[in-house]
């Protein structure tokens, strides 16, 4: 079934098959995240869905342990545990999303940055290429 | 498109775990002893053979014979454990486990000094050998 | 010329690489208790880990995407975490068992205790992974695997009765042993030859290494060349035992039992290749399985992987390596024998192996990310035969693990 055109010009998407799972990488070719789930503009909830209203709109890409976490095992994890991507930061959506940032620019690497600066880096040879 | 559903693989091998540590001892236990010391015992007189051969090095000798008396240790232990209706069988087993293993300590003893083993030490790991490879197979 | 010496340099290490922990302590066991009758497994094993690793091995250059990654895209977040614990819990296995015989090895040389050289492989296993270059890790232990081939030329110094060692080969059960022990056994030298960490690390290998569709007909040569001579190599181990150990009723339970029909043989010069063959064969499995660790899960997640990144745009993916390592090494130091390991790891990679081929299987034939280069009908005709017997591997391997005592 598919919905009437948004007013505003988009792409029209599906979330399940182009978006959810799909690799991020920055603009640099490098991985960021895996998108564990995406949030879009509201749908009222407990309310029928009207068949003749716009599709919602993606807003944010959605990821980290506790977005993973509640995806696999249902719930909702509090907004403050949500790691974002900004839609805007999103440049294609082939067989992975590539973004127009680089990746120590986004909060959800944080992980990565964190590894990076208190155990790998800290390791001889941690920052040099290999041999 | 394909299915969804997520495959319930990790109950399987986890249950085959704990079911094998419970029940992996199957088969006539003085049988099953007599074999596993009759095979390292046997291990013992091949690497000896090949060490006088000068085919084989000293350290993987060593470390054949320290094998092979784990096995024989683990051969005795699971003999002397296991209940069995046959008593007097278990007693014969046992003495012949345990006469292998001296001789094997025996050899072991002459790898460390003079390292080589003597053709009498040779002889006794040949003699207990035979033993349990007759004992296994009656 | 170059070209002659690189695809040359391909099929060496693949012959070389093929063999692990788990194909030397399986073969001799099965050579010498069933003779060769269990042979024909490892020739089964052997056009399925080619179907096998040439499927990956060309999503991966076709796509330029790696298993993980796909697995998780195509079966989704579930069923992708599913398959991501299982997986890396029996690569971890696996790890740990050859890390053991790496200190095996080193045991059987020297004669020290292998529980000392249990941290020192480790760390060799890290060093190399943290600082050598991919290209150059994969060539010099597969060349340096090339060793085995002292089994081969054991079978020839042996003088066997080539009449009653073809006879051999026809499939019995022989009199010792029962059915349900045969088949053990048989699903256990299948899971041997087909152990899932090669597809994983084949795949990420590929793009570590830049395949492209140029390279297809090179990896296919490597695979269709070099795994078969890996599998000839696989039953020499077993000849060797069954032409030594069988008649003398010695059941292999230790490393130092499977190189004596070679010592036999050729004395200690044959002893010399051997072990050198042995520790360049589990080392380079080692170094496999450890970065097969680190794929499976950041490809899952999402993390920046790869050896051709400098570790510190990596450091998820060293970080997970490094703990396994830690992990298979106070694993090892509780003395648990790694021989016992190996064979349990031989079963799960067995059970194991329809998480990681029916993926692969179904990706392989997905235009989305193959484009023309979608399975054949021949490949997809063996491929769906392999599927069946993987299946009934998978399912057969508890019930038959629990009847028989693990083998006994």
């Amino acid at each position: 079934m598919i919905p009437r055109p948004h007013p505003e010009p988009g792409r029209l998407v599906d979330a399940e098959f182009q978006v959810l799972d799909r690799q991020v990488l920055d603009r640099n070719g490098e991985p960021v995240v895996t998108v564990d789930d995406v949030e879009i503009t509201d749908i009222p909830r407990g309310v029928e869905l009207d068949p003749d209203a716009d599709a919602p709109v993606i807003e944010n890409l959605l990821s980290g342990s506790a977005v993973l976490g509640t995806r696999l095992f249902g719930g909702r994890p509090p907004e403050s545990r949500w790691q974002r991507i900004r839609w805007s930061h999103v440049t294609e959506i082939g067989t992975a999303v590539e973004l127009n940032t680089t990746a120590d620019r986004l909060d959800a690497s944080w992980t990565e940055r964190w590894v990076r600066n208190h155990l790998i880096g800290r390791i001889p040879g941690g920052r040099h290429a290999p041999d | 498109m394909p299915s969804r559903r997520a495959l319930p693989i990790l109950a399987g091998p986890a249950l085959a775990g704990l079911l094998c540590l419970a029940g992996c001892a199957t088969g006539d236990p003085v049988d099953s002893s007599l074999k596993q010391a009759a095979a390292a015992q046997s291990s013992i007189v091949l690497a000896v053979d090949l060490l006088g051969e000068g085919k084989a090095t000293l350290p993987a000798t060593r470390t054949t014979v320290d094998d092979a008396l784990r096995e024989l240790a683990s051969a005795e232990q699971s003999l002397g454990e296991s209940p069995t209706g046959r008593r007097i069988d278990q007693i014969a087993a046992l003495d012949d486990i345990r006469d292998a293993t001296d001789a094997a300590l025996a050899a072991r003893r002459e790898l460390d000094d003079p390292g080589t083993v003597s053709r009498h030490a040779a002889a006794d790991l040949d003699d207990t050998a035979s033993e349990l490879r007759k004992a296994a197979t009656s | 010329m170059k070209r002659l010496f690189a695809v040359a340099l391909g099929i060496l290490t693949a012959i070389g690489g093929f063999v692990d922990i788990g194909d030397l302590v399986t073969n001799a066991v099965v050579g010498s208790r069933f003779g060769l009758g269990l042979a024909w497994v490892t020739v089964l094993g052997v056009v399925g880990i080619c179907l096998y690793a040439n499927m990956s091995g060309r999503v991966a250059a076709v796509s330029g995407r790696a298993t993980f990654e796909i697995i998780r895209e195509r079966l989704g977040a579930r069923a992708g975490m599913a398959n991501l614990a299982a997986s890396f819990l029996i690569n971890l296995m696996t790890m740990t068992a050859e890390i053991g015989g790496v200190a095996l090895v080193f045991q059987l040389v020297t004669g020290i205790d292998p529980l000392l050289w249990v941290p020192l492989a480790a760390f060799g296993v890290w060093i190399v992974v943290w600082r050598a270059k991919f290209s150059a890790l994969e060539n010099a232990t597969g060349l340096l695997g090339l060793s085995l081939i002292v089994f081969a030329v054991a079978v020839f110094l042996l003088q066997p009765d080539w009449g009653h060692l073809g006879m051999q080969l026809i499939p019995r059960i022989p009199e010792s042993e029962s059915g349900s022990t045969y088949w053990y056994y048989a699903i256990a030298l299948f899971g041997a030859a087909m152990t899932p960490y090669e597809v994983f690390f084949f795949s990420s290998g590929g793009i570590e290494e830049g395949w492209t569709v140029k390279d297809l007909g090179q990896t296919r040569a490597n695979v269709l060349v070099g795994f078969p001579l890996g599998g000839i190599l696989s039953i020499a181990i077993a000849a060797c035992a069954t032409l030594v150990l069988l008649p003398q009723a010695i059941d292999v339970t230790s490393l130092s039992q499977v190189v004596l029909p070679v010592v036999q043989a050729g004395g200690t010069i044959a002893f010399g290749f051997v072990v050198v063959g042995i520790a360049a064969a589990t080392f380079g499995a080692a170094l496999e399985t450890t970065l097969s660790s680190g794929y499976t899960l950041a490809q899952y997640f999402g993390w920046s992987w790869g050896k051709f990144r400098r570790p510190a745009r990596a450091a998820r993916f060293h970080l997970i390596m490094l703990i396994g390592l830690v992990i298979a090494v106070l694993v090892l130091l509780t003395g648990v024998d790694p021989i016992a390991v190996t064979e349990f790891s031989v079963v799960f990679s067995a059970i194991a192996l329809p998480l990681t081929y029916i993926p692969i299987l179904i990706v392989a034939n997905d235009r989305q990310y193959m484009g023309r280069h979608v399975n054949g009908k021949l490949v997809n005709a063996l491929g769906l035969v392999f599927l069946v017997v993987i299946v009934a591997a998978s399912v057969a391997a508890i019930p038959l693990m629990i009847i028989t005592g693990a083998g006994q």
